[in-house]
């Protein structure tokens, strides 16, 4: 940069003819891709996920160059690195550097460490993907040694930031792991000195002072299951004895009562019943002191499948669930109450900024081993959460090896580099030519279990099928009722949820 | 593109490999896999025959149409992303290059002058 800046010269008093712009005759394409989100627009994006939105046939004149000079098009295609004076563009250390950041995930590895302490739950959800064990088999909790052996491998990723995860089961039930766990973490930590954060994944129903203290004292989150309004989430979420519905009601009133309002975040999973009822369930998170929901289609995974009569819809189905859905939080946020969809955030936050979201499912290369591992209550190390669901219904595909195998083995060996290989949308047949991939992901997992094939098919996929209408949608949203709605979504990208 | 034949049973068209390469053509029908499978040969002088089979028993009327108005389209669209491929791999293997570049060793600056209208020159 510094060369050519001292190369240049004065051009105070020069003629007319200098300011003109260099590219007169010619101009040089610069990596995009374009997609139709209506009969007559179309959205160009280019290589580090800005985009354009434009009148269909904009690419192809862009490429036969009949794109005037004067025009404002040119200009914004200029502005916007979709084309470029210059063969190589000036401001190639700017694009190079906006690459990198979209592709931040990559410098840090697994961050993301997920402890299944026990299998055990007192719920029988019908789309439970794990097979669950009974409250009182305590040979499906985790061990003291396997939970050590768990904790020294994530002590060697490089990330500085950690986040561990209780999951279960109901890890609740196993809390002498849970605290065991976090005891020792802060232990080690004094050496490590990483920044560490704990969620603990529960359905809330055995809440008690004594873990709320022991929470509060290690500033721990509290994830719990709500589906909705009681007759939809007791039907989702069997238990026997009282409701779960006012179990979990009262026991997101206590946490926040001992921990605060924010220490509490809920997560829904859209069954078949749910798909009739998108208001209420979103009214029921608002009125339940919610900021946020996320409309979750559910997973296809283990013993979900199962069930077929209610958990299985088609995608079309659930995407009008998401945008009723999307069009009444919208409704909400016009009526002064600020609540955003999570999902639609984490896309959005790709469109709208440079940055990008560690969400899982949406990363290339996958975030599979290198953003999120799981240490299974048996000692078996998986790939992600969904990876050790596809394991209850005896598929190994994913699991990455045992606890007590060293990290190079799991972390580096030849399993994690197979579903690395295969989960770069940028090298997938469909992605790559996708003008979507930098909003998307690849999601092996997923693939493997509907497909049999990590990679899969985009043309039968429904990971595929789901993200692409769902960012066609809201691009043809920031297309046809720009303000008041890309304001919203611009404060859903900036302001935390309640 | 041209209709060869048109069938409850099958559909045929004809492709110029002077307007559309083979890559253009099988990215195209990659995205019609599921109304329809496929069959690409070379069709003498200078042509390609796509051929359509249902996934089901036949066709309807519909999905005829739907199948020539895709196909029709996306070699078009996929014509022009090979042209935008073509005419920017290299520099698009400079961006990725210089966004993994940990150490700055990689030299690649821009053939041009930054536009410094008003003779400001910091360096100085
Ligand atoms: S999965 Fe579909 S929407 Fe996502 S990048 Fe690939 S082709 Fe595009």
């Amino acid at each position: 940069m510094k060369n050519i800046i001292s190369n240049t010269y004065s051009r105070k008093f020069r003629g007319i003819s200098t300011f003109e712009s260099e590219a007169e005759s010619i101009y040089f394409l610069l990596p995009f891709k374009f997609h139709s989100i209506s009969i007559d627009r179309e959205v160009l994006v280019n290589e580090i996920g800005d985009y354009l939105i434009v009148p269909q046939g904009t690419a192809k004149a862009i490429v036969h160059r009949e794109i005037d000079f004067s025009s404002n098009l040119y200009r914004d295609l200029v502005a916007n690195f979709f084309i470029s004076p210059t063969p190589v563009p000036e401001l190639l250390n700017v694009i190079s550097t906006r690459y990198r950041t979209k592709k931040k995930s990559l410098g840090s590895f697994t961050s993301l460490h997920i402890f299944v302490v026990t299998l055990r739950c007192n719920h029988s959800c019908h789309y439970c993907q794990v097979s669950r064990a009974a409250e009182s088999k305590s040979e499906f909790d985790i061990s003291y040694k396997d939970l050590d052996a768990g904790i020294n491998h994530m002590f060697l990723s490089p990330s500085e930031e950690l986040t561990v995860e209780f999951q279960g089961g109901e890890p609740l039930l196993a809390f002498d792991k849970v605290r065991y766990a976090v005891e020792r973490i802060q232990l080690l930590n004094e050496d490590f000195k990483k920044e560490i954060s704990y969620v603990i994944c529960t359905n809330s129903t055995i809440l008690n002072d004594e873990i709320l203290l022991f929470c509060k004292n290690y500033n721990i989150l509290i994830s719990t299951s709500l589906d909705g309004p009681a007759f939809i989430h007791n039907a989702n979420r069997f238990k026997s004895g009282r409701a779960s519905y006012d179990l979990v009601i009262e026991g997101i009133d206590r946490t926040r009562q001992a921990l605060g309002h924010d220490k509490v975040s809920a997560l829904m999973t859209t069954t078949a019943l749910s798909l009739k009822y998108p208001k209420e369930i979103i009214d029921n998170y608002v009125e339940n002191g919610f900021g946020n929901i996320f409309l979750r289609p559910i997973s296809p995974y283990g013993f979900a499948l199962k069930n077929q009569k209610k958990n299985h819809y088609q995608t079309a189905e659930f995407l009008d669930f998401y945008k009723q859905g999307l069009e009444h939080i919208l409704n909400l946020n016009a009526q002064g109450v600020f609540f955003k969809e999570d999902y639609t955030s984490i896309i959005l936050q790709k469109i709208l900024t440079p940055f990008t979201e560690n969400y899982v499912d949406l990363q290339s290369p996958t975030g599979l081993v290198s953003s999120v591992i799981v240490f299974n209550y048996d000692g078996f190390v998986y790939a992600s959460d969904e990876s050790r669901m596809l394991a209850e219904i005896k598929d190994y595909t994913f699991q990455l090896g045992h606890v007590t195998q060293p990290y190079e083995e799991l972390f580096l060996g030849d399993k994690a580099k197979q579903i690395l290989n295969n989960g770069v949308a940028e090298c997938l047949a469909g992605c790559s030519d996708c003008a979507f991939l930098t909003y998307c992901g690849a999601d092996p997992v997923l693939h493997y279990a509907t497909q049999n094939d990590m990679q899969g098919h985009r043309a039968f996929s429904i990971f595929c099928k789901k993200n692409m209408e769902i960012i066609r949608y809201l691009f043809e949203m920031l297309d046809i009722r720009k303000g008041y709605v890309e304001s919203t979504f611009q404060s859903w990208i900036h302001k935390p949820a309640a | 593109m041209d209709v060869l034949a048109s069938t409850d049973e099958l559909l045929q068209f004809i492709v110029n490999e002077d307007i559309y390469s083979e890559t253009v053509i099988f990215k195209t029908i990659y995205w019609l896999a599921p109304i329809a499978s496929f069959d690409i040969l070379k069709f003498p002088p200078k042509s390609f025959l796509i051929t359509a089979r249902p996934n089901t028993a036949s066709f309807s009327e519909e999905i005829k149409k739907e199948i020539e108005i895709q196909l029709r389209k996306g070699l078009v669209d996929f014509k022009v992303r090979d042209l935008i491929n073509q005419e920017t791999s290299s520099v698009r293997s400079m961006i990725i290059a210089k966004a993994f570049d940990n150490d700055g060793f990689l030299d690649i600056e821009p053939q041009s002058q930054i536009s410094d209208p008003i003779g400001f020159d910091p360096t100085r």
